[in-house]
């Protein structure tokens, strides 16, 4: 079973969660071979009204089968949320600094969705740059739909890292210590 | 002609203060000018490495501090500390700011694995230090200077005892009055401290509110920045790429 993990965070983000929720974005999932949706849904409200009469106002999260077949498995916070990014094959979050570079690091295809109610969002400075370099998609809530029928979306590139001792070399050297 | 002086100097107090006052003002900055030129100077030359290898045992211990901040930022720094050789940093403190609940959990986790590495046993040796937090989140900058001096005044102990050969911090302000102690004890000799400040990977186009003061005052001996366009903006900065 293929599954898209979508996140906000710790804030809320509800036009993220009514974008995904909609039914063309729901139908190009479905056309990714996606058959379950995981929202991790923040404080916000959005999801209320999607969900059915028996599961509403529920803090633990819920889950329940669309019109169109589609899995919904959604929760307001998790302590970790690492296992449903691993398990993911497409990942819709925030542009925030640590989702972008986890989904990177484990090679998941990602659409940083940037929240552009807020004002000064410096943190998609980082999801700028990523973008650029091929290794995540970028949207906004209202461009999510075209962001999915993109043909690179599946197939990021990886981020250049400097090597794992380049920091600890650095500094040794930088100290006056030799490195055998 | 000096009785006259003297007679003119006598029958008035308000001369005599400014001449003293005014050769006291000049000893005064003299002193932080020698003082300044000669940090300027040590930190310019030899680090305390002397070219010794850093392999288990090879060389002399240092004394590592590393201030732990919030978030992403806590994360980075976890990073960064875990491709240390804890045989050379074998004494390590960590500083974490009062209302970080986090902060605790996270230098317990990295000490596990530094341990781990280490063919040292007694190398899970470390000290876990807390002081107030110079600003919280949303705060006005103007009530921030008050609490950043309250801050500085309480992490004068830390700093003092931890009297680290190498200070490690990467933000947010929290880390700024642990730098400026350190710097200042330094500055007069007491302590021998070097500052590395790593930028946050999120800064791509311009260095962090943090970042610029310790440029701009010239506070950290080294600044790292993770992305090349800092490296054109701000000619001081070294660039090894994105870190792990």
């Amino acid at each position: 079973m293929s599954t898209c993990f979508v996140t906000v965070g710790s804030t809320q983000f509800d036009a993220l969660i009514e974008a995904v929720l909609t039914d063309e974005v729901q139908e190009d999932l479905r056309s990714l071979g996606i058959t379950q949706t995981t929202l991790q849904t923040g404080a916000g409200t959005a999801i209320d009204s999607a969900v059915p009469e028996g599961l509403r106002g529920s803090d633990n999260g819920g889950c329940f089968v669309t019109k169109n077949g589609m899995k919904i498995d959604f929760f307001r916070y998790k302590k970790n949320i690492h296992e449903d990014m691993a398990s993911a094959k497409l990942i819709i979050g925030h542009a925030g600094a640590g989702t972008c570079l986890e989904a990177i690091e484990l090679g998941k295809p990602l659409i940083a969705v940037i929240n552009d109610k807020l004002m000064d969002n410096h943190q998609s400075e980082l999801a700028d740059r990523l973008a650029e370099l091929g290794c995540l998609t970028k949207s906004t809530p209202s461009d999510l739909a075209q962001a999915l029928k993109l043909p690179s979306l599946l197939s990021p590139k990886p981020l250049q890292k400097a090597p794992t001792n380049a920091f600890a070399n650095y500094l040794y050297d930088k100290l006056g210590y030799v490195t055998s | 002609m000096f009785d006259a002086l003297a007679d003119a100097l006598s029958s008035s107090p308000t001369a005599v203060a400014i001449i003293f006052g005014t050769i006291f003002v000049f000893v005064v900055i003299n002193v932080f000018l020698t003082l300044f030129i000669a940090h300027t100077m040590r930190h310019a030359g030899d680090w305390p490495g002397l070219g010794q290898t850093v392999t288990a045992g090879a060389a002399d211990p240092l004394r590592l501090c590393a201030v732990i901040g919030s978030g992403g930022h806590t994360t980075e720094m976890t990073n960064l500390l875990k491709t240390l050789s804890p045989d050379l940093f074998a004494n390590r403190t960590y500083i974490v700011a009062e209302t970080d609940k986090m902060g605790i959990d996270k230098v317990m986790a990295v000490e596990k694995e530094i341990h781990s590495r280490s063919s040292n046993p007694d190398s899970d040796k470390f000290t876990v230090e807390t002081i107030p937090r110079s600003r919280e989140v949303g705060q006005s900058y103007v009530s921030s200077i008050f609490t950043t001096i309250w801050a500085s005044l309480a992490s004068v102990k830390t700093v003092w005892s931890a009297n680290p050969d190498v200070l490690l911090v990467n933000g947010p302000g929290t880390c700024l009055p642990v730098c400026v102690i350190a710097y200042f004890l330094d500055l007069i000799r007491l302590r021998n401290t070097r500052i590395v400040f790593v930028e946050s990977v999120c800064r791509v186009k311009s260095l962090s509110l943090t970042g610029k003061i310790l440029y701009k005052l010239r506070l950290a001996d080294v600044i790292l920045v993770q992305w090349k366009d800092l490296c054109k903006l701000y000619p001081r900065v070294d660039y090894l790429g994105v870190l792990n």
